[in-house]
């Protein structure tokens, strides 16, 4: 089955400084219908204005992956890890027993345009640990490339869930095939063109797909689009 | 002023100036009035409560608190809402 969610039925938050767009019940917006997907439990779609951002908060309990889709992200924690993130970059934070950090829009111009997703641990109470991993944009074309996993390797970020997140820039009217086993769930958040399912369902940009029971998945371009494909495991949520 | 918010989001479920909060061995026992309502939702999420505290003559630091086995109960007699946090985190703001 795949379930469409259009962009449209997003939840929005917006004040003078960020603008967010909920995938899943987050801060003000609260749907029971609608908490998570297997355990990604987040996907928020931010832009924060130029020197602005998220003063130190705490998080607990979550697996956090950034992808920054344009703009930059500077992020401390009281880790002692700092970083600036830019398209190319994807930062892991495993908040587990507790994490103090910010991240802001360091630039004087620009916006940040950027992803966040929380996905629940396999286990509470980790110890916490930061990465940010490169990828080589030329790799995701018309392939799915590996980005965040619970098989971490070389630009790979290593996630402590049995969970593998994809990128990928297919050329219009080009197709790629993922091959799921049995069991599991399948995300597929279209970041920018438009993509079909299978040669049934149509997402547009912004656009996602819960999928389950389907173990070989279509996805063909029908204009220049970028994804997001995320390999989850089965079970209840 | 004491809050108490989800881990995801930091949706606020209530804030009170009446609570207390008092060191037992190795934990914090944080108690509060609250009506029946919030403390129905509180126990639903008892598994995701943040508790904020900010005092009124420091409001540039915060003190985070949680309970990581859910530790929680609702004495409903007194109205009383009471988490036992193992866990506390001292940090400006």
């Amino acid at each position: 089955m795949i379930l469409h969610n259009p962009a449209t039925n997003r939840f929005t938050a917006k004040n003078e400084w960020q603008e967010t767009h909920f995938s899943f019940s987050f801060g003000p917006y609260y749907d029971e219908e609608n908490i998570r997907f297997g355990p990604l439990r987040v996907l928020n779609d931010d832009i924060v204005k130029p020197n602005k951002g998220f003063g130190i908060h705490p998080h607990r309990d979550a697996e956090i992956v950034s992808i920054v889709l344009k703009g930059q992200l500077k992020h401390e924690d009281n880790l002692g890890n700092v970083g600036t993130l830019q398209y190319g970059n994807v930062q892991r934070m495993t908040a587990g027993t507790g994490v103090l950090h910010s991240e802001v829009n360091p630039t004087e111009d620009e916006d940040t345009h950027f992803l966040q997703l929380w996905i629940l641990p396999n286990q509470k109470q980790l110890t916490p640990s930061y990465e940010d991993i490169t990828f080589d944009p030329d790799k995701l074309k018309n392939e799915l490339l590996p980005v965040v996993s619970h098989n971490a390797g070389e630009n790979v970020a290593l996630i402590h869930q049995d969970v593998t997140l994809y990128l990928s820039k297919i050329d219009a009217e080009k197709e790629i095939r993922f091959q799921q086993k049995e069991g599991r769930k399948i995300y597929v958040f279209a970041i920018e063109g438009e993509v079909s399912l299978n040669d049934g369902v149509t997402l547009q940009r912004r656009d996602d797909a819960r999928i389950t029971d389907i173990h070989s998945l279509t996805i063909h371009a029908k204009k220049d689009a970028f994804i997001l494909l995320i390999d989850l495991p089965g079970g209840e949520g | 002023m004491l809050y108490v918010r989800h881990t995801v989001g930091s949706r606020l479920f209530c804030e009170t100036t009446e609570y207390e909060i008092k060191p037992v061995e190795n934990s914090w026992e944080i108690s509060f009035k609250v009506d029946q309502e919030t403390a129905n939702t509180l126990l639903k999420f008892r598994d995701e409560l943040n508790i904020f505290y900010v005092e009124e003559n420091n409001q540039n630091q915060k003190t985070w608190f949680y309970s990581s086995e859910g530790d929680v109960r609702f004495v409903e007699d007194e109205g009383k809402y009471i988490i036992l946090a193992d866990r506390k985190t001292v940090y400006p703001v």
